[in-house]
């Protein structure tokens, strides 16, 4: 975390344009990467993106530091906008064929756009459980610390550990398997 | 070696991959015997470290930002109460607004009022231009955030317009400050309109239409009887008009919707464009108007602190307007929206971050999504892949 974050929190509370902008550059990455790891299209994954930080923006003047980080706090609201998107799409399956290939075709295109290692690595975690597929995103692609990755999934360091080592495992053994 | 301890192990080796001087395989070195274990997964982990991630585009990264700070000027619009102007204000332009004030009512207390009314007919370069502009921003330093402010800046716009106009057609020449001072009032227009009350904006946002599209008409035939040398700066102006022209427009479209869903109201045409330049008998310019004492003064209300938290704030004025057509409109339809901050609920943790609280609606309301035990069934990233 910047030293200055606080400060920029507290300006960016009163909507200083200048504070939410320098909020917004240093995180978006990493939010952006967090939501395409977890939905594989890179449509839906600006989409979320752009949600998170304007759920963000709504929700700032409640944020209070306390014990958790800023970037968390984003990567909550960020696991929130990922869940809803699961649960309409999961609707979506219910709609008639023709609009069903529609969106295909749209998901179709934007993942051959993607370049190929990314590809592979979000089918990769996408076998994995939710909770793995977080604590590799967080850790390795984000490179957070077990400490963050907990405060974000609300758990605890040993468990954090323990779902690495799982995560891990199952992965090598994907890999090795598409290879 | 129990599955803790291995546990424990693999995250010290991935720890020290990132520490200088270390490696894979000075961590395996020091754990022969599970070396055989753990440098498998120390490869995967260290292949998804160096895996190019994939970053959002240029294009995207500025769309959003441009709609979060949209955004945040619809909140602070929305804070700042309407009559009750915000307080906190940098010393440069509140001394700059005094030292107008202070000219401006000294002029009318000395009899000067007939000066500022003289100065309504003035030119740019005139002697009584500058009275002109100052009168000008003292209309605004006293004009409320939202509705009346959008208007003065409109027909401000309209100002510079016709004194464009005049002087092209009286002095054969163009004031490239005024040129730039159209697009400028025309775009503080927008940014007012944007954060006016949703049943005045219709109307605001027809007359921005009517005015670009006038701007564009008069600009057009001031280039034909304009210098060369002027021409550089018509041009410019003739684009930010455009530019203004088609953000009024997608304005205008994002209120249809609600338009459909009220009363028929019909919106007010703006004001006759006047073609050449007339002296307006019946103007009154602003110094003489009475200060509302509940106002401080604020340039266009940004930055700037409510003296209390204005009742009656919310999300349901000025959310729509901000919300991207499609996926995401059909998102906030089905998560209610509960404004951040509203429902009491703090950010830290255990806080539920915002927009989270359509989780519960989902789901038990003690288990947020994404807190699964791990190894449960909910493979969301499963879903929503492409081929």
């Amino acid at each position: 975390m910047h030293n200055d974050e606080p400060l920029l929190i507290e300006q960016a509370k009163r909507y200083d344009q200048k504070a939410i902008s320098e909020l917004y550059k240093r995180h978006v990455q990493n939010i952006y990467r967090y939501i395409y790891y977890r939905v594989g299209d890179v449509n839906v994954a600006e989409d979320l993106t752009a949600e998170v930080f304007l759920k963000a923006l709504e929700g700032l003047e409640g944020f209070t530091y306390r014990g958790i980080p800023f970037s968390a706090w984003l990567h909550r609201i960020a696991q929130a906008r990922i869940m809803d998107h699961f649960r309409q799409q999961a609707r979506r399956e219910l709609l008639p064929l023709d609009e069903r290939l529609v969106a295909t075709e749209k998901s179709l295109q934007a993942v051959t756009e993607a370049r190929l290692e990314h590809e592979e690595l979000q089918s990769a975690l996408a076998q994995l459980t939710e909770d793995q597929q977080q604590v590799i995103i967080l850790k390795f692609v984000e490179g957070l610390s077990n400490a963050e990755v907990a405060r974000i999934l609300g758990k605890s360091e040993g468990a954090i550990k323990s779902l690495q080592h799982r995560a891990l495992n199952s992965l090598q053994r994907i890999m090795r398997r598409e290879e | 070696m129990t599955e803790p301890d291995l546990e424990a192990i693999l995250d010290e080796c991935l720890q020290n991959m990132s520490t200088p001087g270390e490696s894979i395989e000075r961590c395996l070195q020091r754990y022969p015997q599970y070396a055989g274990q753990l440098a498998p997964l120390v490869q995967v982990a260290d292949h998804i470290r160096r895996t190019s991630h994939p970053m959002l585009s240029a294009s995207a990264t500025q769309a959003i930002e441009q709609r979060l700070l949209r955004k945040a000027g619809e909140l602070r619009q929305s804070r700042a109460k309407p009559g009750l102007r915000p307080l906190s204000l940098s010393w440069r332009p509140l001394v700059t607004i005094a030292a107008v004030l202070i000219v401006v009512l000294a002029l009318v207390l000395a009899g000067g009022g007939g000066i500022v009314y003289a100065s309504t007919d003035s030119l740019p370069g005139d002697p009584l231009y500058g009275i002109k502009r100052a009168a000008e921003q003292v209309q605004l330093f006293f004009a409320p955030a939202g509705t009346r402010r959008a208007e003065l800046h409109l027909k401000f716009a309209e100002r510079r317009l016709e004194e464009t106009q005049a002087l092209v057609e009286t002095r054969g020449k163009v004031d490239e400050e005024t040129l730039a001072a159209i697009a400028q009032e025309t775009e503080l227009a927008l940014e007012e309109v944007e954060g006016v009350h949703p049943a005045d904006r219709s109307e605001l946002v027809e007359k921005l239409i009517s005015l670009t599209e006038r701007q564009q008409a008069v600009l057009k035939s001031v280039q034909a009887k304009a210098p060369e040398s002027a021409q550089k700066g018509l041009n410019r102006a003739l684009e930010a008009s455009q530019r203004g022209h088609e953000r009024a427009r997608e304005a205008l479209e994002k209120e249809k919707p609600r338009q459909e869903t009220r009363p028929t109201q019909s919106p007010t045409p703006f004001e006759t464009p006047k073609p050449t330049h007339t002296p307006k008998a019946t103007h009154t310019p602003g110094p003489t108007k009475t200060p509302k004492p509940t106002h401080v003064p604020g340039k266009h209300g940004r930055g700037q602190e409510p003296l209390s938290t204005p009742p009656g704030r919310s999300g349901e004025v000025h959310g729509p307007p901000s919300t991207p057509p499609g996926k995401l409109e059909e998102r906030e339809q089905e998560t209610p929206a509960t404004s951040p901050g509203k429902s009491g609920e703090e950010h830290g943790p255990p806080a539920t971050p915002p927009g989270q609280s359509g989780e519960k609606e989902h789901g038990p309301p003690d288990t947020p999504p994404g807190q699964d035990k791990d190894g449960g069934k909910d493979k969301g990233g499963g879903k929503g892949k492409g081929p």
